[in-house]
């Protein structure tokens, strides 16, 4: 194994540690159990799961063509937005984020859309929830986004 | 332009299949680091393409990673793992092994050794494909997709440097003798 191998990777390592702790510092994550809604500067939490929930019913997708059966608890789209009050704002689109920053947009005509979009309420292994978006009617699974922590407000 | 014997042709399809394979069975580790660090991947394609590289510094073949990534994409568009790229997965596979073939061709160009793109091929690779994720599917800007680049890069280069061991053990076994006698490896029992 060459030295000069060996040195790269560690300085590597130490500038991926150094930028990973400036990262995870500048996150401002929403609390367990709460969402972030922003739209432009404003930002609110809300507790998506904390009111009467729906049945969160309907055949997803994957890429394979499997199709699978949800029959979960939670709350559609269009109601944890109107949580927040933002709404009232505008927007053409939603940004639908993971704690992992994978995401997903959702038009406003489809979160206005009836049987939709639904955020189903997930029990995580801790005792904590969390929330799964789940889109029906796509063909793959590629919108389903897990342990969603914020939903960004787009006016494009 | 060599021709390719029937040995090399089965290491590089084992190197295939492992490849695509190694994917899946490394990937809840890599997810559990990810998680942590809040970023949608980065790690489990570097070990992936681990074997790209492998196959392309001992194979003495042109364009030997590319084909590699083309037959790769092909059984991943055939058995559905495209993950979150859908049908656009094999630029996902196609464009990391243009890379790992451009840095050999380079490294041989300009030392005479293709062992010297070990490393580099790796780490070029692997932000190849983190890129490429970055621009289909996960669209990340700022410190995120920095981030997620470094760990890509980080990964690539511990891949690379576990490459490098691995050719050095495999280039008496693998490496075809008659075909690469004329590049030169560390190895005391091929030199």
């Amino acid at each position: 194994m060459k030295k000069k191998s060996i040195v790269i990777v560690i300085i590597l390592l130490v500038i991926t540690c150094i930028a990973s702790v400036f990262y995870l510092r500048s996150r401002n994550d929403a609390p367990k159990g709460n969402l972030a809604i922003i739209n432009g500067d404003k930002t609110v939490l809300i507790d998506p799961f904390s009111g009467s929930l729906v049945s969160v019913k309907g055949i997803t997708i994957n890429a394979k063509g499997q199709e699978k059966d949800v029959d979960e608890i939670g709350i559609s789209l269009k109601d944890s937005i109107s949580k927040s009050g933002l709404d009232k704002a505008g927007f053409t689109k939603a940004r639908v984020v993971s704690s992992d920053e994978f995401a997903a947009e959702i038009s406003f005509d489809e979160i206005n859309e009836d049987g939709k979009a639904y955020l189903a309420k997930q029990q995580e292994d801790d005792g904590s929830t969390s929330a799964r978006l789940y889109v029906f009617g796509d063909s793959d699974s590629k919108r389903q986004v897990k342990n969603v922590v914020r939903i960004e407000l787009l006016n494009e | 332009m060599k021709k390719a014997d029937l040995r090399s042709l089965i290491f590089m399809a084992l190197c295939c299949d492992l490849g695509l394979f190694a994917k899946k069975l490394i990937s809840p580790a890599a997810n559990f680091i990810t998680e942590f660090l809040h970023i949608p991947g980065g790690i489990a394609t570097s070990f992936s393409l681990l074997f790209l590289v492998i196959a392309a510094a001992l194979m003495p073949f042109p364009f030997c990673a590319t084909i590699m990534g083309i037959v790769q994409s092909l059984l991943a568009l055939c058995f559905g793992m495209t993950g979150s790229m859908g049908a656009l997965a094999p630029i996902g596979y196609i464009l990391p092994g243009i890379m790992i073939d451009l840095v050999f061709f380079l490294a041989e160009k300009t030392s005479g050794r293709r062992d010297n793109g070990i490393l580099i091929s790796s780490i070029i690779a692997s932000i190849t494909a983190c890129l490429t994720a970055n621009f289909i599917v996960f669209k990340l800007s700022g410190i995120v997709l920095f981030v997620y680049a470094l760990v890509a890069t980080t990964s690539g280069s511990i891949c690379g440097l576990l490459g490098e061991k691995l050719i050095e053990r495999l280039h008496p076994v693998i490496g075809p003798d008659k075909a690469t006698a004329k590049i030169p490896y560390k190895n005391k029992e091929t030199t």
